[in-house]
């Protein structure tokens, strides 16, 4: 079955299977990276994906098209990726006291050479990780979902405005954590 | 547009979200400061970190796990709640406590009749009743 997500939205309210799948077809992977750079951790990534789907069905009769299909999907990506963080939140504030001195000194073996793919792309997810929560939530859905700021403001329960300020805070503070340690 | 102001603004302009005379006065400002060029610069290169960022793929199996737990959930769409089963089963426990603490009718008292039918021991029948022994003194 094809159609809006609006259509699909609705058949998925009364059980509809098939448009269900439709709807996970088109947004899995744009969920399942948006959590994934969010928490920066692939399993527990593709846990938190299917969870959101699951509550998507099970939210899906309640669902009232004052928005998109989409940012409302997102917003329960959101929510639970903020649920796990809470849960993480312990960890991460040990393993960010101890990284720390390291990001400042840059003494990391990626800092002022050349980095295997691999390590780069752990570089980018750590210095996210250094964001203030909401900062790399509009970040992700902006530079990596495109989506546009009315869209991300649904997402977040923020205004336009509040959306651009975020995102210039976001820009901001990842260009200055990337420039300490010589990306940028 | 002082730059203080255009820089407030870099964010929206490399996102394409203001309007007309604004993004025109941005852009203006930014052809002619180097700081706000700079500025402009790096946040692309922001963004092309994020979008540099390898995506997952998702697993073939993703759709049949998903509906997996959709249906040992047990639950219909909309309905954030314990199924059907577990419900009916509560309130098939409750019904009889029900009956046991509901009292039956009264039998006509005399009262008006547009008010007889008041459950009895309710405030509306003591109400009525009071008054109608009253009112025959």
């Amino acid at each position: 079955m094809e159609g809006s997500d609006y259509d699909l939205i609705k058949a998925v309210g009364k059980g509809d299977e098939g448009a269900f799948e439709c709807l996970m077809r088109r947004y899995r992977k744009s969920v399942l990276n948006f959590v994934y750079r969010h928490i920066g951790d692939r399993y527990m990534a593709e846990d938190l994906t299917q969870e959101v789907f699951l509550r998507t069905y099970l939210a899906s009769a309640r669902f009232v098209p004052t928005g998109k299909v989409r940012t409302w999907i997102f917003k329960i990506a959101y929510n639970l990726c903020l649920n796990e963080i809470k849960r993480m939140a312990r960890l991460r504030r040990l393993r960010d006291e101890l990284d720390a001195h390291q990001a400042i000194t840059c003494e990391s073996p990626a800092a002022g050479g050349a980095r295997s793919g691999v390590e780069e792309v752990e570089a980018v997810l750590e210095a996210l990780s250094r964001l203030p929560e909401p900062q790399r939530a509009a970040l992700l859905l902006r530079a990596g979902e495109g989506l546009s700021y009315a869209e991300i403001g649904q997402v977040l329960s923020l205004s336009v405005s509040g959306v651009e300020s975020l995102l210039f805070r976001a820009r901001t503070n990842l260009r200055q954590i990337v420039q300490i340690c010589g990306k940028g | 547009m002082q730059c203080e102001q255009a820089r407030e603004r870099i964010s929206a302009y490399m996102d394409g979200e203001l309007d007309g005379p604004t993004l025109h006065q941005v852009g203006d400002h930014i052809e002619v400061c180097a700081s706000c060029r700079a500025l402009l610069d790096g946040f692309r290169k922001v963004d092309d970190l994020i979008r540099g960022l390898h995506g997952l793929d998702v697993k073939d199996d993703f759709a049949r796990q998903v509906l997996e737990k959709v249906r040992e959930s047990d639950r219909p769409p909309g309905l954030m709640c314990p199924g059907k089963g577990a419900l009916s089963r509560v309130l098939s426990f409750l019904e009889p406590l029900w009956e046991l603490f509901e009292a039956k009718r009264a039998p006509n008292t005399g009262i008006l009749e547009e008010f007889d039918d008041f459950p009895p021991l309710s405030v509306g029948f003591i109400y009525f009743k009071f008054w109608s022994q009253v009112g025959r003194g």
